[in-house]
């Protein structure tokens, strides 16, 4: 393999940022891709015990399931946050900074909102995670939510803090951008969930 | 024990003085961190949860997670997000902290981000479970070695059955990924570094923070489960489960985070005029590795939540009479398991396609077709999964496709044997310990990849499922193939990353202990289970005594052969002849940069303008007579002094110079 020089060694020149940019953004999509395997592992339990309904106890009779449109609710506070942290990258990229600062700002308040009412969804949920398969399903489905909104809170501080002390320029909105997929990814994720446990009684009814 | 790395020695004038509080964080301060850690966390726990239904499975979680945290913390790993969240950026200064410069050894015992020294901490983390692992399957042969030896207790040996099988599948999901992937592959695509350099250090030590989560669970009732973790055995049993899911949690994440890096890394920072037809095949195995891991783990992570759920929470995942099925386990678990083995399989025989054309001085034979294969198996090994679960009377009419399916695998499977064989044909041969390991994978490999056809076969699989037929099968897999592959690797890349050549004598001794031995004791295995020894038993019928006597003899000549590897691998490290830049006179990247391998590890990038494997008949001739089969002896050609095969391998200017020289050697 032949070899030859085409970049002085002294003192590195910075790579540019387009390079850099795309290298995180491919990163990022990546680790989104694990994420993805994993929301769908659990988003292929739910449906698989609901099919299979196994001893016919996928439900309880008689039990309270979950309100349909708190999972919803969720999700489409989800939704709205990512749209407004695209605003926010938006912006940026107009050069108005404060448009970020406020953008993020309000995606931060809405992913904190969301995960608020996720919290409250857990503790009232008319059922224990051991009532049956459908609980587990319901119980895992939301924490890992919970656990997605959480994420996306400390990294939306960090991008927020960041903005505010003027980290970010309009010329290399690269890092803003890749945490607007991340925040895009988390929104689907929450709408997968709320379709996913808005399907309840099992098909299979013989069990 | 030197490093082939530069900036061994601390420079007080030239030291850095960035790294901050990182300064003061090493392995010593992870392990205090993650003790205290644990220990409030058991207190909160026991004071909260003790007395509940799955009080001791929370306490224990609970514990568990603590000390993983309080570890990361301890050794630094926090330090990057939290700086970020503040809006502190990493000065210069403090990125050559975290390279490692000028920090002697020191830098292998923090959270470093340099390639090469992470590269390093894998191999010994690898060798670390290898040497556990096998003294595990030491004990476990020294019980069989007669039916009724009783050495070890029937718990005991539950416990070390399953401790064992799952240090070996994480010590062989790492071995070549880890090590090599890490050390080589940057360089060998002509890269200043990974792409991401602290994730790559997290992905290390979230495996160092796992190990002891891992050892916990021989001391919380052990994993009588098998590696495999079964459910609803796995709901019902002891502590020592709870360590077996947080360590697959972590190590979940821990191979996400690897999986990201290397694959990133080969596709956005390959050299200038490294197109995909120049780049080595190696790199091809090590994406297609991580690549297929990367959505793989993923399952296997949330089959455990969802047990940690059952166990913790009584949730009803794995219950059938709650509306769960461990169908749903062993769907979840074999979607990763087996995708897992190619994860194992083909980094491992890619390193040996990487280092026959060097030792047969010809081409890589149909290079397009090592691809294709590759492609091949990862796109089938995801739609094989069932045939694990033939007998387990899981959808019954889809065993006709997946039987299908796991035979179509075959396929690209013996594409790769062509590929290396069709390399060897009429090549004249630079037999070396790497060498050997590409015989030993052909012939190991066979074996392994034949009965795997037999097991793939519904009927013959009914017969054979749950026999040491099954046992002896995938060790020839995991281990004729993998681990050979690995240590072929290892020998080849020694030098390169150790700055030092191996001991060959006692690399040969090593490989015929270990190969004789791996035969006698599969063979002796396969025998056993086509009579119908069940596997995962602590006794047998004496009808099996004379197949597992001679399995045990052979595991003893493993045993004293692999000891005899880590007395090579550590006398030669600490002692062994310095390694010219490229003794094996190969042609990829790493073998053009200097030992010891600077920090950025090219003074200049390189542009490619050939493919890897550019050895000419001619030139494999000239090779070939020249070193006349004996190690690399050193030859003077002028003022420098580099390898005669060295000298043939490289460029024309050298090659000039070599037949200048020629007439003296």
């Amino acid at each position: 393999m032949t070899v030859s020089a085409h970049v002085p060694v002294a003192g590195h020149p910075a790579e540019d940022v387009q390079v850099v940019g795309g290298r995180q953004r491919t990163g990022v999509l990546l680790l989104i891709v694990a994420d993805a395997a994993f929301v769908g592992a659990l988003v292929f339990s739910y449906f698989y015990l609901r099919g299979l309904n196994t001893s016919g106890a996928w439900i309880t009779q008689g039990m309270h399931t979950a309100t349909i449109w708190v999972g919803w609710l969720i999700g489409l506070i989800a939704v709205a946050s990512a749209w407004c942290y695209r605003s926010g990258v938006n912006a940026l990229r107009t050069g108005k900074i404060g448009g970020l600062i406020g953008g993020a700002g309000i995606a931060l308040a809405l992913v904190l909102l969301d995960s608020v009412v996720q919290i409250i969804q857990l503790a009232s949920l008319p059922f224990k995670p051991d009532a049956n398969a459908y609980a587990s399903c319901v119980y895992t489905l939301a924490g890992a939510n919970l656990f997605h909104l959480l994420l996306t809170a400390v990294i939306g501080v960090g991008i927020w803090n960041r903005a505010r002390l003027g980290r970010y320029v309009a010329t290399n909105p690269w890092q803003v951008e890749i945490v607007a997929i991340w925040w895009n990814w988390i929104a689907v994720a929450a709408i997968a969930g709320a379709v996913t446990t808005s399907f309840i009684a099992s098909p299979n009814v013989g069990g | 024990m030197s490093a082939a790395v530069s900036d061994v020695a601390p420079q007080a004038s030239t030291a850095p003085t960035g790294g901050g509080v990182l300064r003061r964080l090493n392995i010593v301060t992870a392990v205090w961190a993650g003790s205290a850690l644990a220990a409030i966390g058991w207190f909160i726990a026991h004071e909260l949860w003790q007395d509940g239904d799955h009080g001791s499975d929370q306490v224990v979680l609970v514990t568990l997670i603590c000390w993983s945290v309080g570890f990361m913390v301890g050794i630094g790993a926090f330090n990057g997000p939290i700086g970020w969240i503040r809006g502190n950026d990493l000065a210069h200064e403090d990125e050559l902290f975290l390279a490692g410069k000028d920090q002697g050894i020191g830098r292998y015992f923090r959270f470093t981000t340099d390639h090469k020294v992470v590269g390093i901490q894998y191999l010994i983390v690898t060798m670390v479970l290898f040497a556990l692992g096998g003294t595990l399957a030491m004990l476990i042969r020294t019980n069989l070695i007669s039916p009724d030896s009783q050495f070890l207790s029937a718990q005991t040996y539950n416990a070390i059955v399953g401790l064992h099988g799952l240090i070996m599948i994480i010590a062989t999901i790492i071995m070549v990924t880890g090590p090599f992937g890490n050390f080589i592959v940057p360089i060998m695509i002509g890269a200043r570094d990974m792409a991401f350099p602290r994730l790559n250090a997290l992905s290390l030590w979230l495996i160092v923070a796992a190990i002891p989560v891992l050892f916990s669970a021989a001391f919380l009732g052990g994993i009588p489960t098998g590696w495999v973790g079964y459910a609803p055995l796995a709901d019902q049993a002891p502590p020592g489960m709870d360590a077996y899911s947080i360590f697959i949690l972590i190590f979940a994440v821990s191979s996400a985070v690897a999986g990201a890096n290397i694959t990133t890394t080969v596709l956005t920072m390959r050299a200038r005029g490294m197109s995909w037809r120049r780049t080595p095949i190696f790199v091809f195995g090590t994406v297609a590795s991580v690549g297929l891991a990367l959505p793989a783990f993923p399952l296997f992570m949330a089959s455990q939540i969802l047990l940690q759920v059952d166990r913790t929470q009584g949730g009803q995942f794995y219950v059938a009479s709650g509306g769960g099925s461990p169908w749903l386990y062993a769907n979840l678990f074999w979607l990763m398991g087996h995708p897992e083995v190619y994860v194992i399989l083909i980094p491992a025989i890619a390193a040996l396609m990487e280092l026959t054309p060097v030792f047969a001085r010809k081409p890589l034979f149909s290079f397009n077709t090592a691809v294709i294969a590759i492609a091949g198996i990862v796109g089938l090994s995801v739609m094989v999964w069932a045939h694990h679960m033939y007998a387990a009377g899981w959808a019954p009419d889809l065993n006709g496709p997946f039987m299908l399916t796991t035979e179509m695998i075959s396929v690209p499977t013996g594409l790769l044997f062509l590929v290396i064989l069709g390399t060897l044909w009429r090549g004249r041969i630079w037999t070396t310990v790497p060498m050997l390991a590409t015989y030993a994978m052909l012939w190991n490999f066979i074996i392994g990849g034949i009965t795997g056809i037999y097991l793939s076969d519904v009927p013959a699989d009914y017969a054979l499922h749950g026999s040491m037929f099954v046992t002896a099968h995938f060790h020839y897999t995991l281990m004729g193939a993998g681990l050979t592959g690995a240590i072929g690797a290892l020998a080849y890349w020694f030098p390169k990353m150790t700055g030092r050549m191996l001991n060959e004598r006692a690399g040969y001794i090593s490989f015929w202990l270990v190969q004789i031995g791996f035969n006698v004791t599969f063979i002796g295995m396969f025998a056993v289970g086509l009579a119908g020894q069940p596997r995962r038993v602590v006794t047998y019928a004496h009808l099996f005594a004379a197949g597992n006597l001679v399995s045990t003899l052979g595991a003893y000549c493993i045993g004293i052969g692999m000891l005899v590897l880590l007395y090579a691998i550590v006398s030669s490290w600490m002692h062994g002849p310095i390694a010219p830049a490229n003794p094996w006179g190969a042609k990829t990247l790493e073998w053009t940069v200097p030992n010891p391998i600077p920090l950025e590890n090219f003074e200049v990038l390189p542009v490619v303008t050939e493919d890897p494997y550019g050895y000419g008949v001619d030139e494999a001739f000239l090779t070939a007579e020249l070193v006349s089969g004996s190690a690399p002896r050193t030859a003077s050609t002028g003022s420098a002094t580099a390898t005669q095969a060295e000298v043939a391998a490289g460029s024309g200017q050298q090659v000039a110079t070599l037949d200048r020289e020629a007439g003296q050697l």
